[in-house]
């Protein structure tokens, strides 16, 4: 723990004691700074919402390792700072930087102290400017996963924010333009309700990546975000310690699950295009059943990661969460089991016409929607935080 | 495959409403739609769908399909240590001095492991280098063409990324990758009509792109080139990341019986006179004896064992090969068994050019400080900045960065890492694809599976010593589809030394779906499975390649043949 406290006493200061750097502070107020960290946590809620799905888009485009990459490399950042070169050309250094000083902990850093928003006072300038820059990056990473989940193109603007993301995040030149071109945007969307025309052969292949996505998130959180700080492994494992955030962002992992299953976001029972709908009522007992038991595992591994003692940044050792691990074990297992029953309807017509149908209704009522609202969450951060400047 | 009964009217997913006397109920409330599925199929596998055999096989096809663990590490009860290695996997290293993830640097070729290997897999092609871009997987290869070996002034591994106030060996806005096209022998045609595209990379790097002067080994001395000289004499390859999973089952193959395959060719090569056909440096292919074997003298006790990873072959087993240099060497995150950074290949150059360096010099106490705050090593504060900087450098004493445990955690993970179920193994497509791919030749070098042995651990650097270690793989049968041998392709601007072991392709059609480089070849040359087959078909470019007649019989195949055994290369 002492490790620990050492690093978030860190800030700025090497910041702050180099002559070079500009240390000025920035002309804001309190109330500005305090609304873009609320605006952090309901873009970070809607981050956390996604991470159910985080194949396709997300990884092949490298959108979560530049938007969610933790810990922050706190002595990069404070070279930033400090590195004119790359504080006058903002836009583009961002977009190939190392992805330890970007995306939402990057601002979390610049942001939040022990769980509340920084004092106005402390921000410097070149802080304030950098905060800026890393927000509309997050915004046009964002929109770019909207874009790449939207199967019929509706948002023109957003659409295009994906090309030129896509064209020069992973290589431009140093005035910023895309060097040449690999692999042109691709529609997951489209992909996702087409089986065999991208990466998935059939509908019920897809239909299983949502399951798979489930699994993958739940294992993290259970095995690893939780489970490493919990079993003593490493108590530094401890992501959003600046906002002590932990607990909700676990909570919103598996509420992402929640609306993956069920079938739409911020769902409270499955909707009939639901997986967890199908496989309750496709005339199978045994899939019935264990449909049945991933609800039941489901609300009890959300109810355990509610009841966990906070902020998790402090209470990591607590048997609160070794209840969660567990609860979240549990669920893992639950929705493995209903992933070996379906892997045996292979070929059957019947469920792969209804997996179109829940793989479509996916696409549009949980994915669309879910990136949706994080893009325009992610557009209003961006707005609050250009607004911290009077 | 589907031995359901069906009911018709079960099969119309359609809403049906229940006649009601209250209309708006009724609308809102439609009767819950069922369906009669019947029970699963029970698919009898044939043993080649278990790609990893029985304790090493994950029947997950999807976008996590790289990463699951085998049944050997639940058998072992080792899930928590593997999902702490996974974590050191998967995040970047930092320039913090503490906390989670503190060390990297003073030089790095990148901050964290998926960088190189997205979705656990292959790395993906690139149009240029920069070390901080997702899912490039290239290192630099930069070698003295006149013998063939690395330049001694940059590391094997070179770095393009460092940590100030230190400056990168090599500064990666001056390198440049272009993509140029290649005709074959054929025309890039196939007898039927049909035709095909390739393309390889030219890389250069310019003398000016370089921190140190470039240096040599010519003669048994170093010899610091002009840059004349280094434009004549250097070429500069790319070699890209394959994937994780499934090592800690080739580890688990008998020394004795990867001998066997290379002295088995090696007989049939003397057999039909072609006396150069296995790599010399490697094998003495007269006597039918390894030349060189794999030994650790500097960890471990200098014992012997049989080559089988990297390209180059330039290790043996698993716990001492490439991941467990890897954790260290690419963010030169130090551990105890490695109290000192990867630099230079001769271990003087860079330091010595840091220490002179008026910039590194200004900004160093402050690093250093940073580093050590509580002057843990008097030696690295004496205030004779070239000599505090060099010490440093060259310190054989840093202190550990990376814990024992967490050490260990990591290898459970990388030898714990099971390998994707084939798929569409009851397809008649794959069946076809399969016997075509025996036939033509391909299985002769991609040899389809393995048996493991005991698999007992086996450790060069003795950091591990005992079974109970690592998650085991005992008597399996495996299907890497490699023979674990080198074999050339000469194809233009090849390979370094040209020799290249035979590339497992177990899981690789399912790198789209992981996110990882869907690109083959061992610099993502090609861009599909159709491309890497022609790139083993030349002849035009100093010799034949060794796969030059199954190309030939490739070619001569229908296109419906061809795709069949596409097919096959993307479903095993």
């Amino acid at each position: 723990m002492a490790a620990f406290a050492a690093v978030l006493s860190i800030g700025f200061a090497s910041c702050t004691s180099d002559d070079d750097a500009d240390t000025t502070i920035v002309a804001g107020t309190q109330t500005g700074i305090e609304k873009a960290c609320s605006d952090w946590k309901v873009a970070r809620a809607n981050w956390e919402n996604t991470e159910a799905f985080l194949f396709g888009a997300a990884d092949v485009y490298s959108i979560d390792p530049h938007t969610d990459t933790w810990p922050v490399a706190a002595n990069d950042l404070a070279d930033v700072l400090r590195d004119e070169r790359a504080m006058s050309n903002l836009d583009n250094f961002i977009k190939t930087a190392n992805s330890g000083i970007l995306g939402y902990h990057g601002l979390e850093y610049v942001l939040f102290r022990q769980g509340q928003p920084r004092k106005i006072d402390q921000i410097t300038n070149l802080e304030y400017n950098y905060i800026c820059a890393v927000a509309k990056d997050l915004y046009y990473a964002t929109a770019t996963l909207e874009a790449a989940w939207d199967s019929n193109e509706s948002n023109a603007e957003r659409h295009q924010i994906a090309l030129n993301y896509v064209a020069t995040h992973n290589s431009i030149n140093d005035d910023g333009d895309a060097e040449g071109a690999l692999g042109a945007f691709q529609n997951f969307g489209k992909a996702f309700k087409n089986p065999g025309t991208g990466d998935w052969e059939t509908a019920l292949d897809a239909t299983l990546e949502i399951i798979s996505g489930c699994q993958d998130i739940i294992g993290e959180v259970g095995d690893s975000k939780i489970g490493l700080p919990y079993t003593g492994e490493d108590a530094t494992y401890i992501e959003s310690p600046y906002a002590y955030n932990s607990i909700t962002d676990f909570y919103d992992n598996i509420v992402s699950c929640k609306n993956a299953l069920f079938g739409s976001k911020g769902a409270t029972t499955p909707s009939q295009q639901s997986l967890i709908y199908f496989c309750q009522h496709a005339g199978n007992a045994t899939l019935a059943t264990q449909a049945n038991t991933v609800v039941t595992k489901l609300e009890a591994a959300l109810a355990k990661i509610k009841a966990m003692k906070a902020p998790f940044a402090l209470y990591y050792s607590d048997d609160s969460c070794k209840a969660a691990i567990d609860a979240l074990g549990e669920l893992d297992d639950a929705l493995g089991d209903m992933a070996e029953t379906l892997k045996g309807y292979a070929g059957n017509d019947v469920v792969e016409t209804q997996c179109q149908v829940i793989n479509e209704n996916y696409v549009d009522q949980v994915v669309l929607a879910t990136y949706r609202a994080l893009a325009d969450s992610a557009l209003k951060l961006y707005e609050s935080i250009v607004n911290i400047k009077n | 495959m589907n031995k359901l009964h069906l009911f018709g009217i079960a099969l119309i997913p359609a809403f049906i409403f229940v006649g009601c006397a209250d209309e708006d109920a009724a609308v809102s409330e439609p009767t819950p739609l069922s369906w009669d599925i019947g029970d699963p199929t029970v698919t009898d596998y044939p043993e080649d769908y278990y790609a990893g055999g029985l304790l090493g096989t994950t029947s997950e096809n999807s976008s996590t399909a790289f990463k699951q663990p085998s049944k050997a590490v639940v058998n072992a009860d080792m899930m928590q240590a593997f999902n702490e290695g996974e974590y050191l996997f998967e995040k970047d290293y930092n320039t913090n001095t503490e906390g989670a993830f503190h060390g990297l640097g003073p030089v790095y070729v990148r901050r964290g492991c998926l960088y190189c290997h997205p979705g656990y897999g292959h790395g993906a092609r690139q149009i240029d280098y920069k070390a901080d871009t997702h899912r490039n997987g290239y290192l630099l290869v930069i070698y003295d063409k006149t013998t063939n070996a690395y330049i001694r002034s940059v590391a094997g591994m070179p770095q393009t990324g460092a940590v100030k106030p230190f400056k990168a060996p090599i500064d990666e806005r001056q390198i440049k990758i272009a993509w140029n096209n290649y005709t074959d022998e054929w025309n890039n045609q196939y007898p039927d009509g049909e035709t095909y595209e390739l393309i390889y990379p030219e890389v250069t790097i310019p003398y000016s792109a370089y921190y140190a002067p470039v240096v040599v080994a010519r003669g048994g001395n170093d010899v610091t080139l002009s840059e004349a000289e280094y434009d004549n004499d250097i070429d500069v390859r790319l070699e890209s990341t394959i994937g994780i999973y499934g090592t800690g089952l080739t580890d688990a193959i008998p020394d004795d019986d990867i001998t066997a395959q290379w002295k088995s060719e090696s007989d049939y090569f003397n057999r039909i006179g072609k006396t150069d056909a296995l790599n010399p440096a490697m094998w003495d292919q007269t006597t039918g004896t390894w030349k060189s074997y794999y030994s650790n003298s500097l960890q471990g006790d200098g014992t012997k064992y049989v080559r089988r990873y990297t390209y180059a072959m330039s290790r043996g087993p698993i716990l001492d090969a490439a991941g467990a240099n890897a954790i260290w060497n690419i963010t030169n995150v130090t551990r105890s068994d490695r109290r000192y950074h990867y630099l230079d290949l001769a271990g003087t150059y860079y330091a010595t050019k840091s220490s002179q360096d008026p910039e590194v010099q200004a900004g160093f106490t402050e690093y250093i400080n940073r580093i050590d705050p509580s002057n843990a090593h008097p030696e690295w504060h004496t205030g004779n900045l070239e000599q505090d900087i060099y010490t440093y450098l060259t310190s054989k004493q840093l202190d550990p960065e990376m814990t024992d445990a967490q050490y260990k955690n990591l290898m459970i993970w990388h030898r714990g890492l099971a390998v994707p179920a084939a798929r569409n193994t009851t397809s008649e497509d794959f069946k076809k694809g399969k016997e075509l791919f025996t036939q033509i030749g391909c299985a002769a070098c991609h040899r389809p599976s393995w048996q493991t042995g005991e698999d007992h651990i086996q450790d060069p650097a003795k950091f591990f010593t005992s079974d109970s270690d690592m998650p085991r793989y005992p008597h399996q049968k495996i299907w890497p589809y490699t023979d674990f041998v080198q074999h050339r392709l000469f194809m233009k601007n090849d390979i370094r030394t040209g020799w290249c072991r035979t590339t497992p392709l177990w899981g690789r059609g399912l790198a789209g779906k992981t996110g990882s480089g869907t690109e083959r070849m061992h610099d993502c040359r090609a861009r599909t499975v159709e491309e890497a087959i022609m790139w083993h078909g030349c002849k035009n470019e100093g010799g034949t390649s060794d796969a030059y007649n199954a190309v030939v019989k490739f070619r001569d195949l229908t296109k419906e043949e061809r795709n069949q055994l596409i097919y096959f290369v993307e479903s095993i």
